[in-house]
């Protein structure tokens, strides 16, 4: 009566229904794919990324700052002298809003 | 970061300063240090503040002559403060007899970082994506849903390298160093090259991938983190299209990003090619402040 039951030995997996050269050839075919796996391990590789490539442009999108926000309104300037020279013209006064870090990037 | 949110977007100040004024921004640490025309000017007028000691810092919201006389100065927050000093000065501002336009004589080098010819403008921006205990408090809002603005500097022989399939190791070590960083709450301390434990970069038909682990000597601050993205050219090697984003684990922070959620939190950094449109797009990157050849040259 053949063996029902499940077995494994060093080199191979009885496995009931199939003959014993089978099983080894499964076995042999299970430890290749653990080896790939290990080998690529913690190295880069294209296309098993977190997004897709489409999804890329979406991502960059949702971390970007408001285009739209209201204090890009401001007709903001970054040279000083040059804004003196404007005001000059203007007849108007200065407005400076200095920081530790640049106020329009930085952070 | 606050004040963009706060002061700048009130309707009434937005309008003032559009009709009445000469708004200008400025990274006060260069202009007090500036030994040039552009830096005598900015003492001149902070000179009359509070802020008259120009070994410490001179921020704050100063109103000005054209001519350098201090009209007003705050460093509070608060639309409705700095709305009524706005009115205040707009009604009351006489132009003084004689004014001349400042002619620029001096250019201090060490503090006027320039774009290397052939170089192009990357903007950097990050994002705490979740982690932070939900606040009541408006300032603290306004931090845990902010977006940093950074700008990357990639020069042009860096540019032939990425056309090539070949990512620069001097640009790979500018990221990681420089823009690897929660600046979400305000400016936060780069990393060393000794806290750079891992960085591995590859790139394939323009697409890039980048693996970088970051963690400070102390062990208190740290960034695990990939990188994937697609830099795209036109036939003669121009940059037409530079799209990563990079998404990891961040723990801890620095002395001005105080804080952060606690433990490891996701922390998300998009680098997205700048057309010009954006005003910030001709600040010089952060970490390059008074050291325009290490920021270009993190490796040597």
């Amino acid at each position: 009566m053949k063996n029902r039951s499940w077995s494994m030995g060093f080199w191979s997996v009885d496995i009931p229904w199939l003959g014993r050269q089978e099983s080894i050839k499964l076995w042999f075919a299970a430890f290749s794919i653990a080896v790939v796996n290990l080998a690529c391990c913690g190295t880069l590789t294209f296309g098993q990324g977190l997004f897709q490539q489409e999804d890329i442009a979406k991502q960059c999108k949702q971390v970007t700052q408001d285009p739209d926000a209201k204090w890009r309104t401001i007709p903001w300037q970054t040279d000083l002298l040059k804004a003196q020279n404007m005001a000059v013209e203007s007849g108007k006064p200065l407005f400076v809003w200095a920081m530790d870090g640049h106020p329009l990037g930085c952070t | 970061m606050l004040d963009r949110e706060s002061t700048f977007a009130d309707p009434v100040i937005i309008e003032l300063l559009k009709k009445d004024f000469v708004p200008v921004a400025i990274d006060q640490w260069y202009t007090r240090r500036q030994k040039d025309t552009e830096g005598d000017f900015w003492r001149k007028i902070a000179g009359q503040s509070p802020r008259n000691d120009f070994s410490k810092t001179t921020q704050g919201l100063f109103i000005a002559g054209a001519d350098g006389s201090l009209i007003a100065f705050n460093n509070n927050r608060g639309a409705e403060r700095i709305g009524a000093l706005l009115k205040e000065a707009s009604q009351n501002y006489q132009p003084a007899a004689g004014l001349q336009a400042i002619e620029r004589k001096t250019v201090d080098p060490r503090f006027t970082a320039k774009l290397p010819e052939g170089g192009i403008v990357v903007r950097v921006s990050a994002k705490v994506e979740s982690g932070y205990e939900k606040s009541a408090d408006k300032w603290q809002t306004i931090f845990q849903n902010a977006t940093s603005r950074d700008n990357l500097w990639v020069t042009a022989a860096e540019i032939k390298e990425l056309r090539a399939d070949r990512f620069p190791p001097d640009l790979a070590r500018r990221i990681a160093r420089f823009h690897f960083l929660d600046n979400t709450r305000g400016e936060a301390t780069v990393w060393n090259n000794s806290e750079i434990k891992k960085s591995d970069w590859q790139m394939k038909d323009g697409q890039i991938v980048g693996a970088v682990v970051l963690e400070s000597d102390d062990q208190k601050r740290g960034y695990d983190v990939r990188l994937e993205g697609m830099i795209k050219f036109d036939d003669a090697g121009n940059i037409l299209s530079w799209q990563c984003i990079a998404k990891g684990e961040y723990f801890g922070s620095s002395t001005f990003t105080l804080e952060p959620p606690s433990g490891k939190f996701p922390l998300a950094v998009s680098f997205v090619l700048a057309d010009g449109d954006d005003i910030a797009d001709e600040l010089a990157p952060h970490a390059s402040r008074g050291w325009l050849d290490g920021y270009l040259r993190p490796l040597q």
